[in-house]
């Protein structure tokens, strides 16, 4: 998100000077942000959950290594579990994450005067 | 004793202006030095002198964009110097329209979203910004560009989209800094025209700088600087 944020401080910069709200811009920022993650959840939230299916239903054979896993007393074949909190945490990590990405960013935008990003290019 | 012409009220009020400018500990840059000036309602008026000269900074101040290290403004009534950022901002978005030299259109937004953009910020509807705009791109003939994204548009018509989103919001005063700069000589007389004209017809007060002889000569009021200084100051 810095990376993105400061291909983006000219942009940001006119739209500070022209007299939109500092508020204003970091609501922008922060819903691309979220946006940006959450796409990127859903996406492994669907391979993911896909993945996790087929494990369920067909399992993970590991009949290979099959001595190895008798000797620890496991089968060879595990089926996954789905379970939804798998999701929730994911769904906060992916928010979390989304925050601190955007705080230096939003600190740095901030204390930069919207002119000197307009007239550095 | 009767009066022809139409009184100008002053405006706009710079008072003993000083900028500072202290890039390291040791360097100290004076970039403007106890600038005092006074512009009636409806000015048309060219802020000129060599680069350097301190153009950019007091246009930049005038318009809330940067903070004096010593003296006022005031803008019709109102005093801008010790203001909070976030009640100049909005100063900048009711009252003022700025164009600056590299056009500076929002790059992912249509030439009249771009119009439109800060109509929008001061609570304007969609069917009033719609007409409003098209009104504006009317009299910048810009008409057919309206669905055009900034790249698609050439310099001189980037720059038209931007006077237009600077005047469409309807601001007391519009401030340019050296317009012109990027354009041909054609387009920039062409531009310069225009934007005399919505001076007129839209009775908004005007100050743009340039360093272009050519560009110069077309306003009424030529204010020249040199050093942070005012080397002159000629009505026409
Ligand atoms: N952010 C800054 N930091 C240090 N010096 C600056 C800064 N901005 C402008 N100056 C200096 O202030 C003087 C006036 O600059 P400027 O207002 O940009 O002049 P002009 O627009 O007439 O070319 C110049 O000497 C310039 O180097
Ligand atoms: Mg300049």
């Amino acid at each position: 998100m810095l990376v993105s944020v400061l291909e983006r401080m000219r942009e940001f910069g006119i739209m500070l000077a022209i007299g939109t709200a500092f508020r204003q811009v970091r609501v922008i920022i922060l819903t691309e942000a979220l946006l940006m993650g959450l796409s990127g959840l859903i996406a492994g939230m669907i391979c993911g959950g896909l993945s996790l299916v087929y494990f369920k239903v067909y399992g993970l054979d590991l009949t290979m290594f099959s001595e190895a896993f008798e000797e620890f007393g496991m089968d060879a074949v595990t089926y996954a579990i789905i379970r939804p909190d798998y999701f929730v945490t994911a769904f906060s990590a992916v928010v979390l994450a989304t925050i601190v990405s955007i705080y230096f960013p939003l600190r740095l935008l901030k204390r930069t005067k919207p002119v000197t990003v307009i007239n550095e290019i | 004793m009767k009066f022809n012409k139409k009184i100008m009220t002053e405006f706009l009020e710079v008072q003993q202006i000083s900028k500072l400018f202290k890039p390291d500990r040791e360097v100290e840059v004076v970039a403007l030095d106890d600038i005092n000036l006074t512009i009636g309602k409806g000015e048309f008026v060219v802020i000129s002198g060599p680069s350097g000269s301190g153009k950019t900074t007091l246009l930049n101040i005038i318009g809330g964009l940067d903070i004096p290290s010593h003296g006022d403004i005031v803008l019709d009534g109102e005093r801008l110097t010790g203001l909070p950022e976030s009640k100049l901002s909005q100063i900048r978005r009711d009252h003022i329209g700025f164009v600056f030299q590299a056009y500076n259109l929002l790059p992912v937004l249509t030439a009249r979203e771009n119009i439109e953009y800060v109509m929008k910020l001061q609570g304007a509807g969609k069917d009033k910004a719609h007409k409003r705009s098209l009104e504006v791109a009317r009299k910048l003939s810009i008409e057919t560009f309206l669905d055009k994204l900034p790249h698609q548009l050439s310099g001189g018509l980037q720059q038209r989209v931007a006077v237009a989103r600077a005047v469409a919001a309807t601001p007391k005063l519009i401030l340019a800094d050296e317009p012109t700069a990027n354009l041909d000589s054609k387009s920039a007389s062409s531009l310069i025209d225009m934007m005399q004209k919505l001076n007129q017809e839209e009775e908004v007060t005007i100050i743009f700088s340039s360093h272009d002889p050519m560009v110069i000569e077309k306003a009424r009021r030529s204010i020249v600087l040199k050093d942070g200084k005012i080397f002159s100051n000629i009505c026409s």
